[in-house]
């Protein structure tokens, strides 16, 4: 029942096959559980600033979600922020859309290589200093694990 | 007298005139300037995230925004690396021929730092004059270099029999890039190559490197239009909606799927990894490494390339490198981010997770980057990689290759005796 509501209202906006019109247990996830969403699917989307997300993106906002991935090298030890990618390098990767701005709520940043799992509060959007999107894609998490 | 007088409040108001304009001109020409320094300052040393896009902002702005990179140039073109990835790429989206012709002198040079977003930029909009350049760098040592200049070739109308050969490639990136851009010239049976691709589980210990294959792959066909039956790069290959998908697409094809080799099919499950060492140099090129439980060396990711090693190797390698590990009093991360990076993975006993370390820098050369102890570690490590001739090309002279990529990533590594 709900995945026919939620085809149904990605068909009502628009929705191409690019979108991946899922299936329920990836996008809605039982009351208290996290959604898993995958950091590669996320980060590699097709993104210029200005341009509209993905409905299955947009749907994301404000979701309880679980993403898998690297601490970005260069993250400051104390810091309250760190950006979180999908691979362990930079991998001329460095664009707005590439990272997760993961900001803790409770805790402070120690470089970890290696991968780790973090579950928080997504939102997604264009942050904007200056005229220039600093931020795409944001994790508000309590500590790290 | 009424004439004089007469000439004065002519040439006054004329003056007036001039002023008001020139100064209205001088204005906006300031505020453009402005803008220019403005945009040119972040791309150069912003925010990394706020880079690119101070960088395509200033050459959307035309000829001004042009002359400031070429200002920045020099007649010599020595100002190219000191500009950095962001702006270098943006110039692929530049008309200036002249800033366009700084780029293939870069790329020819193994030296210059940001190879990857020149062929970057070289690929995002390819001149059909330079069809025979891109084919120059077919076989770049970096796999991204390599990608790109598939892509650019594949633009180019370069020949479809090169980009067949580029099929075969030791890397996915580059396998893909040839594909994809046999598929835009009207190929249909490179889909049996790309395929493979989306039958992929492979990983490189946690990471899931099959998945991440999937996903590129079927963003790039259904970008071009293609339909994957409800395919999800997300899922496993083998969920009942991925293997309808996929059955769906070999059959709209015609015939049997030609004959490939081991890397370039997806490949089945590996033994347990115990240590990997991946290398990615941004002038030697890129290594991915594993010693397996099992006594396997595995070369490359996807279907890597397997050698055997004599009983026990595995288990006396891991015991070497712990003690690596543990003359590091707890520090897992040296040097600074960069294009260069080498990351260790070690699983001290079969069930336990991998612990990772690693060492990264920019471009310069940093004297005795990597800690003795790793250095000590690496030692009997790689006196286990073959050296000699091989029809694969991941193993070809793999020891010499990976002792060049040690040398400039972190320092070189002690001869053992093989």
């Amino acid at each position: 029942m709900i995945r026919s509501i939620l085809c149904s209202v990605l068909a009502l906006s628009g929705a191409t096959t690019e979108l991946w019109v899922p299936e329920v247990s990836t996008l809605l996830a039982q009351d208290g559980d996290p959604i898993e969403v995958n950091i590669d699917w996320l980060t590699s989307v097709d993104y210029r600033p200005g341009m509209k997300l993905p409905d299955e993106i947009l749907a994301l906002d404000g979701k309880q979600v679980q993403l898998v991935g690297y601490m970005a090298i260069g993250t400051l030890e104390g810091d309250e922020s760190f950006e979180f990618v999908p691979e362990s390098c930079e991998c001329g990767r460095s664009k707005v859309q590439h990272f997760i701005d993961v900001t803790l709520t409770d805790d402070v940043a120690t470089f970890t290589p290696g991968r780790i799992t973090l579950v928080g509060k997504f939102s997604v959007g264009e942050v904007k200093e200056d005229g220039f999107v600093t931020s795409l894609y944001r994790l508000e998490v309590e500590r790290l694990p | 007298m009424r004439g004089l007088v007469g000439d004065l409040l002519r040439l006054s108001l004329t003056l007036t005139l001039v002023g008001v304009i020139g100064s209205g001109l001088s204005a906006q020409d300031t505020d453009t300037d402005k803008e220019i320094e403005r945009l040119f300052a972040a791309a150069l040393n912003g925010r990394v995230v706020i880079r690119p896009q101070a960088a395509n902002r200033l050459v959307a702005l035309g000829e001004e925004g042009e002359a400031r990179i070429l200002k920045e140039l020099g007649e010599d073109g020595l100002g190219l690396a000191a500009m950095g990835p962001a702006i270098i790429e943006a110039i692929g989206l530049c008309q200036s021929n002249e800033l366009r012709g700084a780029l293939w002198p870069a790329l020819s040079n193994g030296d210059f730092p940001w190879r990857p977003s020149v062929a970057r930029a070289l690929a995002e909009q390819p001149r059909d004059t330079e069809t025979a350049a891109f084919q120059l760098h077919l076989d770049d040592p970096l796999a991204e270099v390599r990608a790109a200049m598939t892509r650019g070739f594949g633009q180019a109308e370069g020949s479809l029999d090169v980009l067949e050969k580029k099929l075969l490639d030791e890397d996915d990136r580059a396998r893909q890039a040839a594909a994809l851009a046999l598929l835009d010239r009207g190929q249909k049976d490179v889909l049996w190559y790309l395929l493979e691709e989306l039958k992929r589980e492979d990983k490189y210990f946690e990471r899931p490197t099959g998945t991440s294959a999937r996903i590129t792959v079927s963003r790039a066909l259904s970008k071009r239009g293609l339909d994957l039956a409800g395919y999800d790069g997300r899922k496993e290959p083998t969920t009942p909606a991925n293997a309808r998908a996929i059955e769906h697409l070999e059959k709209s094809l015609k015939g049997d799927p030609p004959p490939m080799t081991s890397w370039q099919t997806a490949g089945g499950p590996i033994s347990l990894e115990r240590i990997g060492l991946e290398l990615r140099s941004c002038r030697a090129g890129e290594f991915f490494l594993r010693w397996t439980d099992d006594d396997h060396l595995l070369v490359g990711q996807g279907n890597p390339a397997v050698v055997v090693l004599p009983p026990g190797t595995t288990r006396k390698l891991v015991r070497g490198l712990a003690a690596g590990y543990d003359g590091l009093e707890g520090k897992r991360f040296f040097g600074a981010p960069g294009c260069d990076l080498e990351q260790v993975l070690l699983r001290r006993t079969p069930s336990s997770k991998s612990e990772a370390l690693v060492i990264a820098k920019g471009p310069a050369f940093v004297p005795d980057l990597r800690p003795t102890p790793l250095t000590e570690g690496y030692a009997p490590l790689i006196a286990t990689l073959p050296d000699g001739e091989s029809t694969d090309p991941r193993l070809q002279h793999l020891l010499r290759r990976v002792r060049t990529a040690l040398a400039v990533l972190g320092g070189s590594v002690a001869d053992l005796q093989r």
